[in-house]
């Protein structure tokens, strides 16, 4: 089992009401797994999904990367700083 | 040097700490929180929050990235966080350069990589109170 943590930031966490939250996962998990997780629970991240980013541990990731106990992973939708 | 701070940002002290007498010149871009309609519900302030951790990590890689990439001698960022009102700046690049056209490119490469790589998100207030998070699809 991988136990990882979910944080949603910005626009993310008004749309879901929720600004952290842990998921166990397989114990092979890639981020992939991740975020069909999150979107199954989180229709409005469905809906937005093209737009939004997901950041492994601070680093922006690709959905193969491969989860391990105690991550984090953050939901980044469109960002606006400047 | 870059900074995340929530506190007014001071661009000729950013200047200052990057100026060598190696450097030519400094370029410098201060984004500030500009006028926005309409006449009847106007901006009156913009609220930033972020990933603040990760925040500054994409903003030392940007930093990085300029030193590797341009021709400069240093670089300075930092992007401000919390409620700002009309006229206040929210983020400052310094660039220090032997020569402007590494200054002025290196400028423009960072603040266009904040805007599309740094965890920050603004929401707009206008003056009924309601806010609303700003969609950056719509800005140049």
């Amino acid at each position: 089992m991988t136990r990882v943590t979910a944080q949603f930031f910005g626009p993310a966490a008004d749309m879901t009401g929720c600004v952290q939250r842990c998921y166990d996962l397989g114990d092979e998990a890639t981020l992939d797994e991740m975020i069909a997780r999150l979107r199954s629970d989180y229709p409005q991240i469905e809906t937005a999904a093209k737009s939004i980013r997901f950041a492994v541990n601070c680093k922006f990731a690709e959905p193969a990367t491969r989860l391990r106990a105690g991550d984090e992973v953050a939901v980044i939708p469109p960002v606006s700083g400047g | 040097m870059v900074e995340l701070t929530r506190k007014r940002i001071d661009p000729a002290e950013l200047m200052r700490r990057i100026k060598t007498v190696d450097a030519g010149g400094v370029a410098v871009f201060c984004g500030d929180v500009r006028r926005d309609g309409p006449e009847e519900n106007p901006l009156v302030a913009l609220d930033y929050s972020a990933h603040e951790e990760m925040a500054l990590e994409q903003m030392r890689r940007i930093r990085e990235r300029a030193m590797a990439e341009f021709a400069v001698c240093d670089v300075a960022l930092a992007h401000r966080l919390g409620r700002l009102s009309l006229g206040e700046t929210s983020v400052v690049v310094a660039v220090a350069a032997a020569h402007r056209d590494a200054a002025f490119e290196a400028c423009r490469f960072v603040i266009d990589t904040v805007k599309k790589d740094v965890p920050i998100w603004k929401k707009e207030i206008r003056a009924d109170g309601e806010s609303a998070w700003v969609d950056p699809s719509g800005e140049p």
